[in-house]
C-alpha cells in the first residue's frame, strides 16, 4: 500500500528550541490516522509543518522532509498555494468568513477562478453534505455564517475545505470546542469522507481516536513514539509509554 | 485609623481631577456654545449660497456659496489621490509581514509625514506643485498639497484596521491555498472596511479645516463667482476666516461674518463624526451575527 | 518565469508603500534646495543665531533667533498647560465618570478634536484677547499667553482619548493583583497602571508635542505680531510657523526673503522630524517589552 505522505527525520525548531524531534512515519492513504499525545508535545506543530502553515513565524525552521507525490514539500520551491489545495485543514476553532454560508464554501473555488455557476452550485451541495451540514442549511444558503452554532460553524469550515476537493484533510483538535451531539456528527462525516480522502487528525481525546481511527501515532515531547493500526495499539501496544498515556497516566 | 487617612487621600485626589477634568469640558462647552450663538445670527439661505461682495466701507455682505463650494471641491480632488494610494499602502504595510528593516523604515517615515507642520505641507505644495509643476495658485495645486497631508492618515488607519482583524480568518484563506493579496483583499478588507472608512472622513475633516496648506497655493478672499475651473484660485472656508479677521479692509465688521463661516466649518465636521459613529456601530452589529 | 508573475500583484501592491518614503524625501530636498541659496547673502551663523529678523531693513536681517525663542516660550507654556489637563482629563474619563456618561464625553471630545485650528483661532483673536485687554487692563491682548491657552484646547482632546484608551485597556490581572493587596483605586492608578503605561505616554507626549510645535494659525491669529524676543508670557510673539504664514504671501519667488522663509520650513521640518523620531522609537521600544502578541 502505497503511502500517501512519507514523512523522514522532521525537526522543527522555532528559534534555538527544539519543537519535534526525527519523526518519521508513512500516512497511508485513504483512512484516518489520529495523532495523540499530551498537551504542548508538539502535535499542531506537526500538522501545521504538513501544510507549511507554519512558515509565517519567523523562527520557524524545519529538516528533514515530508514526501507528497513524489516531491518534497518543504523544499523552497515547493509551490505552497497548490500544496494547500492538496492538503487541506479544519482548524481548533471554528474560524468561518463574516460572509454567507454560500461564500465560505465557495471561497476556495473563486481565488481558483472557477466561475462556472453549475459547477459551483454542484459543489457545494456536495461539500455541505460531506460535511452533514446541507440537510440544516440548504434554505438559508445565503444567511451570514456567524448566526450558525459553534458546531454548524465547524463543519462549514469543513465543508469550506472539501470543497477545493484536497487529497488530503488535516484536523487539529476540531471538536474540542464543539458539543457532544456536532462532535459526533463531524466524527461521522470524518468516516464517510475518509474512502475518498486521507484524514489526519490530532486530538486529545482517545475515545475519539478509538472510535474513529484507523490508524494511531502517539507523539510525547516532541518524538514519534509509537505508529501502527489502531486496535492494535489501543489493545497491546509495543512502548511503554504509550500504553502509560492510554491508561490514562498522563493526558 | 491609616486606612481612614487612605480613603481621604482617596477622595480628595479624585476630587481635585474631577474639578481640572470639569473646567476643561466646561471650556470646550463653551466654544461650541460661542460658535453657535454667534454664528447663527448670520445664517440664513442667503449667507449659504450668494456670492461674496463687500460694500465700501469694507462690509462683507452675500454669502459664502463660493467658499463652500471650494472647500468641497479641494477636499473631494485631494481625497481623490490620496484614499487608493492611502488604502493600497495600507493594505500593503499591514498584510505584508516585516521582513528586516526596511518596513520598519517605512512605516517611520509614514508616521513622520503624519507629524510634518502643515505649513511645511504648503511650502512644498509651493514649491513643487505652483512652481516647477506649473500649475499655478489652482485648486490643482492646493489638492494636491492636502491630498499629501492627508495620506499618512489615511495609511495608518487602513494598517491599524486590517491589523485589527483577527488571524484565524487569514489562517482559514491561507489553508485554502489563497496568495496573501487574496487573503488580504477578498477576506481581511471586507472586515476592515467600516474602520477603514472612518478614517477617510476623519481625514476630510481634517482637510476640510486646514488653512496653511492652502494659504500659498491657491485660496483668495476676493473671488466674485463660483469656481469654473481647476487651474484657478478658489474660495475656501477655513482661509475666509482666517482672511477675514486679518486682512480684510474692516475686521470689526467682518467678525460676526466670520462666526457664521465658523459655524459651517464646524457643523459640516460635525456632521462628519456623526456619520463616523453611524459607520461604526453598525459594523459592530454586523459582526456580531446573531 | 512563472515566479515574475506570482510575485507581481505583492509588487504592484508595494508602490503605494514607497510613495510615502519618496514624498518625505522630496519634501526634505525641496526644503533644503529652496533655502541653501539664502548663504549667498546671509552666512549660516546669521541665520541661526542672529537676533534680528527683518526683511525688510536695509539690508534685510533673517536672524531666527527671536523666532526660535518665541516658539520656545509658546510651546512651553502650551505643554505645560496641555499635558497635565489631557492626563487629568484621560483619569477622569476612565476612573470617575460612569459608564453611560463615558460614550458621549469621549464621542464628544473626538468632535472636538476635529475642530480646525483657524476656529480656535478666531475666538482667541475676537473674544479672549478684548477680553484680556480691557477686563484684566494686559497691554496687548494678543500674547503669549493667549495663544498657548487656545493650543491647548486644541491639543488636548487626541493625547486625553489615547490616554484614556490605554488606562482603559490595561491588563485586568495586574489590576485584581492590587486589589487583592488591599491597595486604594488611585494607588492602583498611580503606583501601578500609569508607571505601566510610561511607554505609550511618553510616546504619546511626543507626538502632542510635535503637534504643538508645529502649529500656525493660532499663534498667526492670536499671538500678535511683534518679531521680538519676549520677556514674559504677556508679550506678544512671533513663532517660526507663524513667520512663515505670515510672510510667504508678500514675497517673491526667488529672493533672499523667500529663501530665508524655506530655511525657516526646513528648521521646523527637521525639530518635528527629531520629535516624532523619539516618540517612535519610545513606541518601539515600548512594543518590543510588552512583547509580540
Amino acid at each position: 500500500m502505497e503511502a500517501e505522505l512519507k514523512i523522514e527525520g522532521l525537526s522543527v525548531y522555532f528559534g534555538k528550541k527544539k519543537i519535534l524531534d526525527s519523526i518519521s512515519m508513512e500516512i497511508p492513504p485513504k483512512s484516518i490516522t489520529a495523532i495523540i499525545g499530551p498537551s504542548g508535545c508538539g502535535k499542531s506543530t506537526f500538522i501545521r509543518t504538513i501544510n507549511r502553515m507554519n512558515d509565517r513565524f519567523e523562527d520557524f525552521h524545519a529538516e528533514g522532509s515530508i514526501i507528497f507525490k513524489g516531491e518534497n514539500v518543504l523544499s523552497k520551491d515547493y509551490p505552497i498555494e497548490e500544496l494547500r489545495r492538496k492538503i487541506g485543514m479544519v482548524f481548533q476553532k471554528p474560524n468561518p468568513f463574516p460572509k454567507s454560508i454560500r461564500e465560505n464554501v465557495l471561497f476556495g473555488l473563486r481565488i481558483n477562478g472557477i466561475k462556472d455557476k453549475q459547477k459551483l452550485e454542484t459543489i457545494l451541495k456536495r461539500s455541505l453534505e460531506a460535511a452533514s451540514l446541507y440537510e440544516q442549511v440548504k434554505d438559508n444558503l445565503s444567511m451570514n455564517a456567524y448566526k450558525l452554532s459553534g458546531g454548524q460553524q465547524q463543519r462549514l469550515c469543513m465543508a469550506r475545505a472539501l470543497a477545493v476537493e484536497p487529497e488530503i484533510l488535516l484536523l487539529d483538535e476540531p471538536t474540542s470546542a464543539i458539543d457532544p451531539i456536532a462532535t459526533k456528527q463531524i466524527e461521522e462525516a470524518l468516516e464517510r469522507i475518509s474512502k475518498d480522502i486521507t484524514i489526519v487528525i490530532v486530538t486529545h481525546n482517545i475515545q475519539q481516536a478509538a472510535r474513529i481511527a484507523d490508524y494511531i501515532a502517539f507523539f510525547y515531547l516532541g518524538k514519534l513514539v509509537e505508529f501502527g493500526e489502531a486496535e492494535k495499539m489501543l489493545n497491546s501496544p509495543q512502548q511503554k509509554l504509550t500504553d502509560e498515556y492510554l491508561t490514562g497516566i498522563y493526558g | 485609623m491609616n486606612f481612614k487617612k487612605r480613603i481621604l487621600k482617596e477622595r480628595i485626589i479624585f476630587t481635585i481631577i474631577s474639578i481640572l477634568a470639569i473646567a476643561i469640558l466646561i471650556s470646550i462647552f463653551s466654544i461650541f456654545f460661542i460658535i453657535v450663538s454667534k454664528g447663527i445670527r448670520v445664517i440664513n439661505l442667503t449667507f449659504l449660497t450668494s456670492i461674496t461682495s463687500f460694500d465700501f466701507k469694507g462690509i462683507p455682505t452675500g454669502g459664502i456659496g463660493p467658499a463652500i463650494m471650494g472647500t468641497f471641491i479641494v477636499t473631494a480632488i485631494g481625497l481623490a489621490f490620496s484614499v487608493p494610494i492611502g488604502i493600497l499602502a495600507g493594505i500593503y504595510l499591514s498584510e505584508y509581514k516585516s521582513k528586516g528593516h526596511l518596513f520598519n523604515v517605512m512605516r517611520m517615515m509614514v508616521s513622520n509625514l503624519a507629524g510634518v507642520p502643515s505649513v511645511v505641507h504648503g511650502l512644498f505644495g509651493m514649491a513643487v506643485f505652483t512652481i516647477i509643476f506649473g500649475f499655478g495658485l489652482s485648486i490643482l495645486s492646493a489638492s494636491m498639497t492636502l491630498a499629501i497631508l492627508a495620506l499618512p492618515i489615511i495609511i495608518m488607519t487602513t494598517e491599524n484596521a486590517m491589523k485589527d482583524v483577527p488571524i484565524d480568518l487569514r489562517e482559514a484563506a491561507y489553508a485554502l491555498g489563497a496568495k496573501r493579496w487574496q487573503s488580504a483583499f477578498f477576506v481581511v478588507f471586507p472586515v476592515a472596511f467600516s474602520k477603514i472608512m472612518t478614517g477617510v472622513i476623519l481625514a476630510s475633516a481634517r482637510i476640510a479645516g486646514e488653512t496653511a496648506p492652502i494659504l500659498f497655493t491657491g485660496a483668495t478672499l476676493y473671488l466674485a463667482h463660483y469656481p469654473t475651473a481647476l487651474n484657478e484660485q478658489f474660495m475656501a472656508l477655513p482661509y475666509m476666516i482666517y482672511g477675514l479677521v486679518t486682512t480684510s479692509m474692516n475686521i470689526n465688521a467682518s467678525v460676526p461674518f466670520a462666526f457664521g463661516i465658523a459655524l459651517v466649518l464646524v457643523v459640516l465636521i460635525v456632521i462628519m463624526n456623526i456619520a463616523i459613529m453611524i459607520v461604526r456601530s453598525k459594523s459592530r452589529k454586523s459582526l456580531q451575527g446573531g | 518565469m512563472k515566479s515574475i508573475f506570482r510575485r507581481l500583484p505583492d509588487r504592484l501592491l508595494a508602490m503605494p508603500g514607497w510613495i510615502s518614503i519618496a514624498i518625505i524625501m522630496a519634501i526634505s530636498f525641496f526644503l533644503f534646495y529652496n533655502w541653501i541659496p539664502l548663504f549667498k547673502s546671509t552666512s549660516p551663523f546669521g541665520f541661526f543665531f542672529g537676533t534680528l529678523w527683518y526683511p525688510t531693513a536695509v539690508p534685510p536681517l533673517y536672524g531666527i533667533l527671536p523666532l526660535i525663542d518665541a516658539t520656545l516660550w509658546i510651546s512651553t507654556l502650551a505643554v505645560m498647560i496641555t499635558f497635565p489637563f489631557s492626563f487629568v482629563l484621560a483619569i477622569f474619563i476612565s476612573y470617575v465618570l460612569p459608564k453611560k456618561l463615558r460614550y458621549t464625553v469621549k464621542n464628544i471630545l473626538e468632535i472636538f478634536s476635529s475642530i480646525p485650528s483657524v476656529v480656535l483661532g478666531l475666538i482667541g483673536l475676537t473674544i479672549v484677547a478684548p477680553y484680556f485687554q480691557n477686563v484684566l487692563n494686559m497691554d496687548t491682548g494678543q500674547n503669549i499667553l493667549n495663544s498657548a491657552l487656545m493650543l491647548s484646547l486644541l491639543t488636548i482632546p487626541l493625547p486625553t482619548s489615547m490616554m484614556e484608551d490605554f488606562i482603559t485597556s490595561f491588563p485586568v490581572d495586574q489590576i485584581e493583583g492590587g486589589r487583592a493587596l488591599g491597595a486604594t483605586e488611585s494607588e492602583i492608578l498611580f503606583k501601578i497602571v500609569v508607571p505601566g503605561l510610561k511607554g505609550p505616554f511618553s510616546s504619546i507626549a511626543m507626538l502632542s508635542l510635535g503637534r504643538i510645535f508645529g502649529e500656525t494659525m493660532i499663534v498667526l491669529m492670536v499671538a500678535g505680531n511683534a518679531a521680538i524676543f519676549p520677556s514674559n508670557i504677556f508679550d506678544p510673539a512671533r513663532t517660526l510657523s507663524a513667520t512663515i504664514a505670515a510672510e510667504m504671501g508678500e514675497t517673491p519667488v526667488d529672493s533672499p526673503h523667500f529663501y530665508a522663509l524655506f530655511g525657516i520650513g526646513a528648521v521646523l521640518f527637521v525639530i518635528t522630524f527629531v520629535i516624532n523620531l523619539i516618540g517612535e522609537i519610545i513606541r518601539i521600544k515600548y512594543e518590543r517589552e510588552m512583547g509580540r502578541s
